[in-house]
């Protein structure tokens, strides 16, 4: 093995030696924390060399493996081409950063032993993820992902009140709007993996056409099986069904409502996992699939059918992202916990990017849509990051998750204003930072897709942004101060956070800061390295940043608007009456309960769902309990049997309505229920149910089959 | 329908109404012993079956045959194994009503 | 080493001797049975190991005048059991020593394995009902051993429903041997009736699907299992159902290829019960009975398994993926209920409530069932999701997707359930005031430990156990 196949391995397999290693020495306490964060700064050095030695070679391609399966063709291994090191690059020096805060962060926790080997776990299961040289260890990665997320965001399971996301009491439409940690971690574990159902369905198939589960052969074989999909019109649905497990751990809508409520996590966590890497797998597995799908796309383009499939998957990632982008963005206005607000962002970047990615489908040329989608990941990985660790900084300092207990912040956390300053404008994208750059080039890359939706709502969400993000650094650090805070004030107590809670933060938004600055001079260098050799992607012409005037105008007035509004709004009297217009009686009240209670998307999920299939499992099983009570003989009574389970139903109603709070389990729930009914006790009964299964099996088996 | 030595279908449908008559007591009767009475019935009742469906050839028949007293002794076996869970029960509960035992279910 | 044929013998013999004299020794200490059954189980392993070697090496041989056919795929499910009944039995030593009916108990787990031993390897349908009512009539004698009212209910509705089953099973036989002409299990020849065939593989479904949870005939299972004492249901769960699906294997699948009801006809009952087992399963607050549900969706995927039979292409991997399967499953229903069997005995209760917490006081069980339960899961890379990657994928992808994907969906719900008991272990707060610690040293521990780290060591490699089967 040479240097860089070590780097390679090193980078994803020291932070699961981490994890093992702060269970087992957990007696070690401080300097087990110490051990842990360090072995990232490790994976992130180790990452680091990788990365140099892929983009200073000629060949920009690392590669690795073992076999492991040799009956199945399973190898096990690392494919690092220049894409994944820049990844792994970003990802590991941001989970390393934020490893250091945490140290600071979490010092006072007593689930420290947990947090650390999640922690380490869930970095190496990314950046695993982003290696891979295969599905099956891609989906390792993947699942390794989603366990670890369910473990950190659910690490407070002992649920207090302050501990939840939402308004406690709150409901909308009848649903509770509050979320334990364990039950959002649980929430967070059931959307993701929903999605990936279709992820793991699309492995399948990809690995009956291709025979291998490898990245690179699939992609050299895309033709084939992308002809063979085509050719029985199943191209555009499993082109849909294999992106489900993307779209649902980058949240995209409609599997969007996890990475709300995953806000019940410690706050290091939620820049780890929402801003820095998990929800960036989905953009990864479309920065990595992208190309590949492009590639068949090309090869099948005497098959106008297919190409139309591809056209429209495309189509419909970067429509799914606009709408995301938009509709998270709307949320944002209105909430007020600081850490939703930057989950609702990043749900709406993360549509950003979607956009851009879907939006290089349509364009004429393709990478550099792929590579204004990963500029605006590395962009956005960095402020939102920043973000979120001034946030958890700053509900430290005063005791409260709430906006509205703070305010006149800038006094006492100096340092603390200034990075979050510079990375809201970032997020809001104001030039020169480095936010601007990479927005502007998805609203660009929207347009040339010719989707005018996509674009009118990249447009109209940059202003929205702009808002929010104002909103955000004003009432937090310069409108008027809350009781919380004057109290605070008096006693003493407010006090800028910690050097090693500052440090990853404001290196974090200096970063956001020069690399803005010098992006029109090293943007293109940077895009062009990271693009050199990616899979399937092919030759790439350089890139160069231009600004075209007219959209350059659009998205600024929108952007500076936006921060203008928002500066009224909250810096002036004016703004003031506005305000509390809003907040009385009337349409502007009505619009903003409406985006408070999230569309009531969420409602709409517990009741209709759940609401409806209760219903028919209720209805089912008194049918067949008829069956059974009557048995004897054989008597079946189809319409007084559904008359009176109507009957039942309306007064079942009453009670329902009251009982449920959980998502999809809850449907589950209700048909096992009706099952578990079954096992009465009696054995004739069994018996029962054993002929007349049989019977009716016969019956089908033998005269339907 | 396969080839059956004699009159086809008589053995069958003899077989058939004691599987139904078996059938019906052992849904019927919530008494230990007349379930079990019932499931002799259908037992006997593959057994004619049984026979009948494998009359056709001789080394059919005669290995069906075979099998045949086998699973007499064999299913007296399994029958009175489960009498004596019967004695078991009724030493317990001082009754032979299934019912009685419906605690394991929900 | 001598010939297959030789070690088989010598293996019936080192099973049936002790186990009917162990009786007869009743009186003579309460260590001695335990004692007995696991040298015997020891040595029967020895055997197993032995006859699986010689048979790979040498190739199917068939003795008793074409009654047995000792093949290397079904001396694997043999070495299978054997595994199972020896980690039963050590786990079970300070606990079943301690019952009057211990004697008789050891008796029965040593020849219910001699029953499942003939049975993986039968031939013949007269050796077969024998075989299968020493299983069958042992297994309701061990569920019932106690003699308390819990164990009771569970027996007596399995007998009972044991002796109906029993009756579909003479029926399906008579079907069998009178389209084949011969009590030779074979497949069956060209030209049958379908609609005759179709009833008899019906029938004969029924019969070995009680035994193996199947809906809808499954419903002795939860009472039993849910009742029952759980090292009891170890047994029964672990090895018995082994004796079940044998006999899917030997009498069923034979009769498989060129039907074209095959496919459907099984695929129906497996999503049925697969479907039925894992929704069944979410609604229980006691970890035991949620096994018992486990079970029968894991009947389930057995039979998709199975439903690849028909197809030449697919059937050897859809074989390989149940001999798979087979080894998650024994390995780990005998793994956790061992586990439950150690909880009862602490004074820890069964449900869900009881184990909040279990995690801290008892790390290597909790380790242990969770690993367990992964498996169970489907989680990489242990056991368990290799065997649901094989006969999910790919022995049925190509013919019936929708099989595979109902499969993949179950295997989805099932999280639902494994993951509660998982998150009551570690993440539902702390545990009861009154917990014991555990006791490393106690052979439970030690076999849920053990089966665990098997389920590891299998996952890593299971090239090695693949190359190992032969095509059946």
């Amino acid at each position: 093995m040479d240097p860089a196949q070590v780097a390679a391995v090193v980078t994803w397999a020291l932070p699961y030696a981490g994890a093992v290693l702060s269970l087992l020495l957990s007696r070690l306490d401080r300097g087990r924390d110490a051990l842990a964060a360090s072995l990232l700064g490790v994976s992130a050095l180790s990452a680091s060399i990788l990365a140099w030695d892929v983009f200073s070679s000629p060949e920009g391609l690392v590669t690795w493996s073992v076999p492991w399966v040799p009956s199945l063709g399973l190898d096990a291994g690392v494919y690092v081409d220049t894409l994944s090191a820049a990844m792994a690059l970003i990802i590991s020096w941001l989970c390393f950063l934020i490893g250091i805060y945490s140290l600071e962060y979490m010092a006072e926790d007593p689930g420290r032993t947990r947090y650390w080997f999640f922690f380490d776990f869930f970095v190496g299961s990314m950046l695993l993820l982003v290696m891979a040289d295969n599905l099956l260890v891609m989906f390792l990665g993947w699942e390794g992902t989603g366990l670890a997320s369910y473990a950190l965001i659910g690490h407070w399971h002992t649920d207090e009140e302050e501990r939840c996301v939402g308004d406690v009491g709150r409901r909308a439409l009848g649903v509770p709007m509050w979320f334990t940690p364990s039950h959002s971690g649980l929430r967070a574990l059931v959307f993701t993996r929903l999605g990936d159902v279709g992820f793991l369905v699309g492995i399948g198939v990809l690995y009956l056409l291709t025979g291998t589960f490898s990245i690179p052969e699939i992609a050299s074989s895309a033709g084939e099986w992308a002809s063979w999909l085509a050719a029985r019109g199943l191209l555009l649905p499993f082109l849909l069904t294999f992106s489900l497990g993307a779209m649902a751990k980058s949240a995209q809508f409609p599997f969007h409502e996890w990475l709300v409520t995953a806000m019940t996590g410690p706050t290091s966590v939620s820049a780890l996992i929402h801003a820095a890497t998990m929800v960036k797998a989905g953009v990864y597995f479309l920065l990595r699939f992208g190309p590949i799908f492009k590639l068949a796309q090309a090869e099948l383009a005497a098959v106008p059918a297919a190409s139309q499939a591809v056209s429209t998957y495309f189509e419909v990632v970067a429509l799914a992202g606009a709408f995301t982008a938009f509709f998270m963005a709307t949320q944002a206005l209105v909430a007020r916990e600081l850490k939703l607000v930057l989950a609702f962002s990043t749900a709406s970047q993360l549509g950003y990017m979607f956009l851009a990615l879907g939006s290089a489908g349509l364009m004429g040329e393709f990478s550099s849509g792929l590579m204004a989608g990963f500029s605006h990941f590395m962009s956005h990985a960095m402020f939102k990051a920043a973000l979120f660790l001034g946030a958890g900084a700053v509900i430290h300092a005063v005791h409260s998750k709430y906006l509205d207990d703070m305010g006149r912040l800038s006094d006492p956390m100096r340092l603390t204003m200034a990075s979050m300053l510079v990375t809201a404008l970032s997020l809001a994208g104001v030039p020169p930072l480095m936010g601007f750059w990479s927005k502007d080039a998805v609203v660009e890359a929207a347009a040339e897709s010719g989707i005018a939706a996509a674009y009118a709502l990249g447009v109209v969400t940059a202003g929205l942004t702009a808002f929010y993000s104002t909103r955000l650094v004003l009432r937090t650090f310069f409108y008027e101060e809350s009781d919380n805070v004057s109290r605070l004030r008096r006693e003493h107590r407010l006090h800028e956070a910690r050097p090693l809670m500052l440090a990853p933060y404001l290196t974090l938004a200096a970063a956001t800061l020069l690399l803005g600055v010098a992006w029109p001079l090293v943007g293109p260098r940077i895009l062009e390295a990271v693009s050199r050799n990616v899979l399937a992607l092919g030759e790439v012409p350089g890139f160069e940043v231009h600004l075209e005037p007219g959209m350059l105008a659009a998205s600024l007035s929108m952007v500076f608007g936006g921060v203008a509004l928002g500066w009224v709004a909250y810096q002036t009297p004016a703004g003031g009456r506005l305000l509390a217009a809003a907040a009385g009686p009337g349409p502007l009240r009505a619009l903003r309960e409406f985006l408070y209670d999230r569309w009531y998307v969420n409602s709409l999920y517990y009741r209709v769902i759940v609401g409806g299939f209760a219903w028919l499992s209720r209805a089912g099983f008194r049918y067949f309990e008829s069956i059974v009570v009557d048995g004897f003989y054989h008597r079946l009574v189809p319409a007084s049997a559904w008359g009176a389970s109507e009957l039942g139903w309306t007064f079942e109603r009453g009670v329902v309505d009251r009982g449920y709070n959980e998502a999809l389990p809850a449907l589950a729930l209700w048909i096992g229920r009706q099952f578990r009914r079954l096992q009465t006790g009696a054995v004739n009964h069994y018996l029962l149910l054993f002929f007349a299964g049989l019977a009716l099996l016969v019956y089908v088996l033998v005269w339907v089959v | 329908m396969i080839a059956i030595a004699g009159n086809p279908y008589a053995y069958l449908v003899v077989s058939s109404i004691m599987f139904c008559v078996g059938l019906y007591g052992v849904l019927t009767r919530r008494n230990v012993i007349r379930m079990l009475l019932a499931t002799e019935l259908m037992f006997n009742a593959a057994l004619l079956a049984l026979l009948a469906l494998t009359s056709a050839s001789r080394v059919g028949a005669a290995e069906g045959g075979v099998l045949a007293l086998l699973a007499v002794s064999l299913g007296a076996a399994e029958i009175g194994v489960v009498v004596s869970l019967a004695v078991l029960m009724f030493r317990l509960r001082g009754s032979l009503d299934v019912y009685g035992l419906r605690e394991g279910g929900e | 080493m001598a010939d297959p044929a030789t070690t088989f013998e010598v293996l019936m013999v080192v099973l049936t001797a002790p186990g009917l004299i162990l009786p007869l020794l009743e009186g003579r200490g309460r260590r001695t049975p335990a004692a007995v059954a696991l040298a015997t189980l020891a040595a029967a392993l020895a055997l197993s190991c032995a006859l699986a070697a010689e048979l790979t090496a040498a190739g199917p041989v068939e003795i008793f005048s074409g009654a047995i056919r000792l093949d290397p795929y079904s001396s694997y499910l043999g070495l299978l059991a054997t595994l199972g009944a020896l980690l039963v039995a050590g786990a079970s030593a300070p606990e079943v020593g301690s019952w009057p009916t211990s004697y008789s108990a050891y008796a029965l787990m040593l020849l219910a394995l001699a029953g499942v031993h003939v049975m993986v390897h039968v031939a013949d349908a007269v050796t077969l009902v024998a075989a299968w009512a020493l299983v069958a009539v042992a297994s309701y004698v061990l569920a019932g051993i106690r003699k308390d009212g819990a164990s009771l209910q569970g027996a007596m509705k399995y007998g009972i429903m044991g002796a109906v089953s029993s009756s579909l099973l003479i029926y399906g036989l008579g079907v069998a041997v009178g389209l084949t002409g011969t009590a030779r299990l074979a497949g069956l020849p060209a030209g049958v009736d379908p609609t005759m065939a179709a009833l008899g593989i019906l029938l004969l479904v029924a019969a070995f699907g009680f035994k193996l949870g199947v809906f809808p005939f499954h419903g002795w299972l939860p009472d039993v299992y849910g009742g029952v004492h759980p090292i009891l249901v170890a047994y029964i769960a672990g090895v018995v159902k082994m004796a079940a699906v044998a006999g899917l294997l030997r009498v069923v699948v034979p009769m498989a290829p060129g039907l074209a009801s095959w496919l459907p006809s099984l695929a129906l009952f497996a999503v049925a019960t697969m479907t039925f087992g894992n929704v069944a399963a979410l609604v229980q607050g006691n970890v035991q009975r949620m096994m018992a549900y486990s079970s029968i969706a894991h009947a389930g995927y057995l039979l998709v398994g199975l439903a690849a039979a028909s197809d030449p292409a697919a059937r050897a991997l859809g074989l390989q993926g149940v001999a798979l399967h087979m080894t998650t499953y024994v390995l780990a229903k005998v793994g956790i209920f061992v586990a439950l069997a150690y909880l009862v005995r602490e004074g820890v209760g069964v449900g869900l409530e009881d184990i909040r917490g279990l995690g801290r006081r008892m790390p290597t069980l909790g380790a242990a069932v969770t690993v367990l339960m992964l498996s169970l899961m489907g989680m990489p890379p242990l056991i368990g999701f290799w065997s649901k990657f094989t006969y999910l994928f790919l022995s049925v992808a190509d013919a019936a997707p929708w099989l595979a994907l109902a499969g993949v969906l179950n295997s989805g719900v099932s999280v639902g359930y494994y993951a509660q008991v998982i998150r009551y272990m570690y993440f539902a707060g702390g545990p009861r005031e009154g917990m014991p610690r555990e006791r490393v040293g106690d052979p439970a521990v030690l076999v849920a430990a053990a089966a665990a780290a098997l389920t590891v060591l299998l996952g890593l490699g299971p090239a090695q156990l693949l190359a190992g089967l032969l095509n059946p």
